[in-house]
């Protein structure tokens, strides 16, 4: 009989992430394990961080720090969850947690702020999206951080309600209010947007 | 996967977004190679750091090694100095009392000993006293012992083994004749 894809992929994720650890537990392999991770993982937990953070310069900072953290922090690992959860946790904590640091030190009005922000897209080499899709970046970036958390993984990083719950320790139900309000308020910076001009 | 894509995109004209489910999400991008340049800055970091823990692990042993060594340094010192000077105090003490006053301690520390402190004393360093008795005499000289040895010899060994033997007060004609009468009760039986 022939296994669905999702199956596949399940096994083959949990293969890996037993091979990361057996490597990782082994002092002689401890590197080639660690490599292992970054190579399975670092291109999916990259676009998470850059989703929320924009800036390919900084997402490659909080990936760093994400990665670094995961090698000093994978002897405490515990089974429970998979290792793709408990580093989308550790990218997702260390994204807020920059997110919240570049907000305390940039204290300035929306309207000088978007126009800022705007100019800073435009002038990004890793950007080519356009006016709207400019638009939805800043309208995201305005969100509070969980709303902002919950529609990044759900529209950009496609995942289920049940998956996000498992990374954000969240229920299903209180995720799908976050989004439903993420949702609420981007329409509503569109369409003042979409009036405007 | 189709199925969550039609969910998200149902949710999205529910919340009066329906321009994004059209919308591209691919708009951002990396430079070329960046994740494998991503993957061996890691590893370098991460050699880095374990070379850092490394040296700080080897320093912690270097410095605690030393702070070892330091302490039994100043004990040691500590307690020679304490010895010296008290036995030095103690000489210049005694060398400031004249005869009398040296007699008259003996005698005052020798009345504060009572007989059991005396006899633990004694049978606590009963080899020690004895050693101490032969090698610290002041009464007998090198040149007294030679004499005495020498005066023991002449008195009781002869070159003449017989001579000694006719000459001992014990052993006379009767006790040999007892002796090999004893002699021939043992090879008889």
């Amino acid at each position: 009989m022939m296994r669905s894809r999702k199956w596949r992929t399940l096994d083959w994720t949990m293969m890996a992430d037993r091979e990361i650890l057996e490597l990782y537990r082994n002092t002689q392999t401890r590197e080639q394990g660690f490599a292992l991770l970054v190579r399975t993982y670092s291109t999916k937990i990259y676009w998470h961080v850059r989703r929320m953070v924009t800036d390919h310069d900084d997402a490659n900072d909080v990936v760093q720090n994400c990665f670094l953290k995961a090698w000093k922090g994978l002897p405490q690992f515990k089974e429970n969850s998979k290792l793709y959860t408990w580093l989308y946790r550790i990218a997702t904590n260390e994204a807020i947690t920059f997110i919240q640091d570049t907000y305390r030190r940039n204290t300035v009005a929306v309207e000088s702020e978007e126009q800022a922000y705007m100019e800073d897209l435009s002038s990004d080499a890793w950007f080519d999206g356009d006016e709207l899709q400019k638009q939805l970046q800043f309208a995201i970036d305005l969100l509070p951080d969980k709303q902002k958390q919950v529609f990044v993984m759900r529209y950009y990083d496609e995942m289920k309600y049940e998956e996000i719950s498992e990374i954000l320790e969240t229920s299903v139900g209180a995720l799908k209010a976050s989004y439903h309000h993420a949702a609420k308020k981007i329409a509503a910076f569109m369409q003042e947007r979409l009036n405007r001009a | 996967m189709p199925d969550l894509r039609k969910d998200i995109s149902d949710e999205l004209k529910q919340e009066g977004l329906p321009e994004l489910e059209k919308l591209e999400r691919d708009t951002m991008s990396v430079p070329a190679s960046y994740f494998a340049a991503l993957e061996t800055g890691l590893l370098q970091r991460v050699a880095e750091e374990r070379k850092g823990k490394d040296k700080v692990i080897r320093m912690r042993v270097i410095r605690t090694v030393f702070a070892i060594a330091a302490v039994f340094s100043l004990v040691f010192a500590g307690t020679r100095l304490l010895r010296s000077s008290t036995t030095a105090d103690a000489n210049v003490q005694l060398a400031a009392l004249s005869d009398a006053e040296l007699d008259a301690v003996i005698d005052e520390r020798l009345a504060a000993l009572s007989f059991d402190d005396m006899h633990t004393y004694l049978t606590d360093n009963i080899y020690d006293l004895e050693t101490a008795a032969l090698f610290s005499t002041d009464y007998i000289d090198d040149e007294m012992i030679d004499e005495k040895m020498q005066s023991d010899v002449k008195e009781h060994i002869s070159s003449d083994p017989e001579e000694t033997v006719v000459q001992s007060p014990v052993l006379e004609d009767e006790v040999f004749d007892d002796m090999e009468i004893e002699s021939n009760d043992i090879d008889g039986y």
